[in-house]
């Protein structure tokens, strides 16, 4: 149970910059995912906390405490790893046991503490397996029991889902969850899944190219995006470009072809060029929902059934084509060639200034 | 279509088998030139217990063959290791040139080791013997450890520091442990190589010391000898032994725990 900083860490491989700039924090007990597409350095944070890479410069504290010059056995940092990595030449039980033993744990308080993580984790009775024996999702569990009976400080899981099937990918999505709750360890869990990420989160950070774009909690990063990369990582988002327009105390954005009211954000120029992000859910079909600005009519091109969504593509002024998604019984009718109309909330339209290029 | 892919199979094991049957075969057999019709005996049998001098011989090349496979294994062993933490392209430079001291003619290659070892002024010796030797065996323990290793999830090493483990500890309790079936089998490989080496042997040995195949070979030129058939299968059901147990360390090796 512990408090974990990251401050201003750097790191570069040869000319290559991983990490830039990367500080946060997270108190105790929460559960903060980073999030970000391979190769963004996610992975590379958590090699770092873990002590099997040295930053360039900046500093890890648990506790206030600077834990930099501490190889990676001496930190009391748990970590379940992608592979999970388990020992393949012992049992579940011998698996689970092996921090114990290097931490020197009499006998008797080592059996009584795997006795009890190993309930934690339902997987009692599998004490005599062996690794090969066990499900993906098994072998899950026992990863997490190993690191979390010697109690550490701080958890790191590093995309441990990412090997499973989706619906046990699901169904141990809310297993982490109610662990990590149970046992209130502080936890970083790095991931690609933007699912993931938003449903086990109390913070979570999104990083590109080494710097972190954002850090917010689940609602907020998918509904507030600070950034264009932000908005168009996270869920499924049509661009377009135009130029601000202020008239009557309203703002406006000027696609050339049709003018749409947005809300007014901090640092907006008149005539500034900028890119207006809404996302596919966000656009509405207008026959069931009045909307007062905003109207837009178009042609549907396609209309995808994926389940419980269905994936529209709605050509707009005959220029612009927007991606739309609805839940799939309410836009059964709906057929490529209809006319159809459309609605937007000015709340629902992100707007992020094209940076000039040098 | 079946049915001759079948007796294809037969045919190719026969093939195989062969000589090695007819070994077996002569061995006990009553005629001492391996005519027929073929006599039940255990004459030979007797004889190489009680008369034949190769125990002498065989016991020199079990001798020898163990240190060699030992060695064999301890130095192979941490040479994978080191080559596993090389760059892939780098290591895969070294796994090629392992290769070479075993596809050099090893006719060649005994020429040139008794070269080496005369210009170093080890001449021919036990010394001599058993370095050659390790040349010819050590490629198969690094290959065959240097698989296993790169086969092997190389988080569990991290997950064992990660776990309070210090280096030495993940060596000695997880390095170590899961490459030991390969170990084993390459231990083993060493150790049949190095029995079989009759060409560095040939060109090593001290003079007047023989081992098995040189002692075979000095009784073939003068004659045909019966009792070395009973010697031969009794090293052919070792091998096969070996070779099973081998084959077992192998295929299924992560169930040997």
């Amino acid at each position: 149970m512990a408090k974990l900083e990251v401050d201003n860490l750097q790191k570069s491989f040869g000319l290559t910059k991983v990490l830039d700039q990367v500080s946060f924090s997270l108190s105790d007990g929460k559960l903060l995912s980073i999030l970000g597409p391979s190769g963004c350095g996610k992975s590379t944070i958590l090699r770092i906390i873990s002590g099997f890479l040295v930053q360039d410069s900046g500093r890890v504290l648990v506790d206030g405490k600077d834990i930099t010059n501490l190889t990676p056995d001496r930190r009391e940092i748990g970590m379940v790893f992608q592979s999970y990595a388990l020992f393949p030449h012992m049992n579940v039980y011998q698996n689970v046991a092996y921090g114990l033993r290097t931490h020197r744990v009499p006998k008797s308080e080592m059996a009584d503490r795997i006795d009890q993580i190993l309930g934690l984790t339902r997987l009692k009775g599998m004490e005599k397996r062996r690794i090969q024996q066990l499900s993906g999702g098994q072998q899950q569990r026992v990863a997490l029991a190993r690191a979390l009976v010697l109690r550490p400080k701080i958890l790191l899981l590093d995309e441990p889902l990412s090997a499973l099937d989706r619906k046990i990918r699901g169904e141990m999505q809310y297993e982490i969850r109610n662990i990590q709750q149970e046992v209130g360890i502080t936890t970083v869990f790095v991931t690609h899944d933007q699912e993931e990420a938003l449903t086990l989160s109390d913070q979570v950070i999104l990083l590109n190219e080494g710097h972190i774009e954002q850090m917010a909690d689940p609602w907020h990063i998918y509904n507030q995006p600070a950034s264009l990369f932000a908005s168009d990582f996270l869920g499924r988002a049509n661009i377009i470009t135009g130029t601000l327009v202020h008239k009557e105390s309203s703002w406006f954005l000027d696609t050339g072809d049709f003018c749409l009211t947005i809300n007014h954000s901090e640092g907006f120029q008149p005539g500034q060029k900028v890119r207006g992000v809404i996302r596919a859910e966000h656009i509405r079909l207008l026959d069931s929902v009045y909307l007062a600005e905003n109207q837009l009519s178009g042609i549907v091109l396609s209309n995808i059934f994926t389940g419980t969504v269905s994936k529209m593509e709605i050509a707009v002024h005959n220029t612009t084509a927007l991606e739309v998604i609805a839940l799939s019984p309410h836009v059964a009718e709906i057929k490529p060639g209809m006319p159809v109309k459309l609605g937007i909330l000015p709340a629902d339209i992100h707007c992020f200034p094209i940076r000039e290029e040098p | 279509m079946k049915v001759v892919l079948k007796t294809w199979l037969l045919i190719t094991y026969m093939f195989l088998f062969a000589p090695i049957f007819m070994v077996v075969l002569m061995s006990l057999n009553l005629s001492a030139y391996g005519t027929f019709p073929f006599v039940f005996t255990t004459k030979w049998y007797y004889i190489l217990f009680t008369e034949s001098n190769l125990f002498p011989a065989t016991w020199l090349s079990i001798k020898l063959s163990v240190s060699v496979a030992f060695t064999a294994a301890f130095i192979g062993t941490l040479t994978a290791v080191g080559m596993v933490r090389l760059p892939r392209k780098v290591a895969a430079l070294y796994t090629g040139m392992t290769i070479v001291p075993i596809v050099v003619p090893w006719l060649v290659l005994g020429i040139a080791m008794l070269l080496v070892v005369t210009f170093l002024g080890l001449g021919r010796s036990f010394t001599a013997l058993f370095l050659g030797n390790l040349v010819v065996t050590l490629p198969y323990v690094v290959l065959i450890v240097y698989n296993r290793l790169i086969d092997t999830d190389p988080a569990i090493e991290d997950a064992a520091r990660n776990l309070g483990a210090g280096p030495n500890r993940v060596f000695f309790e997880i390095t170590v442990p899961v490459a030991a079936p390969a170990i084993l089998s390459g231990a083993l490989m060493s150790l049949m190589v190095c029995f079989n080496s009759f060409v560095i042997q040939y060109f090593l040995s001290p003079f007047g010391v023989r081992t098995l195949p040189l002692e075979i070979f000095n009784l073939i030129k003068v004659g045909y000898r019966p009792d070395m058939n009973a010697l031969a299968s009794i090293l052919v059901i070792v091998s096969f032994a070996a070779v099973i147990s081998l084959g077992k360390l192998g295929s299924s090796a992560d169930k040997l725990f």
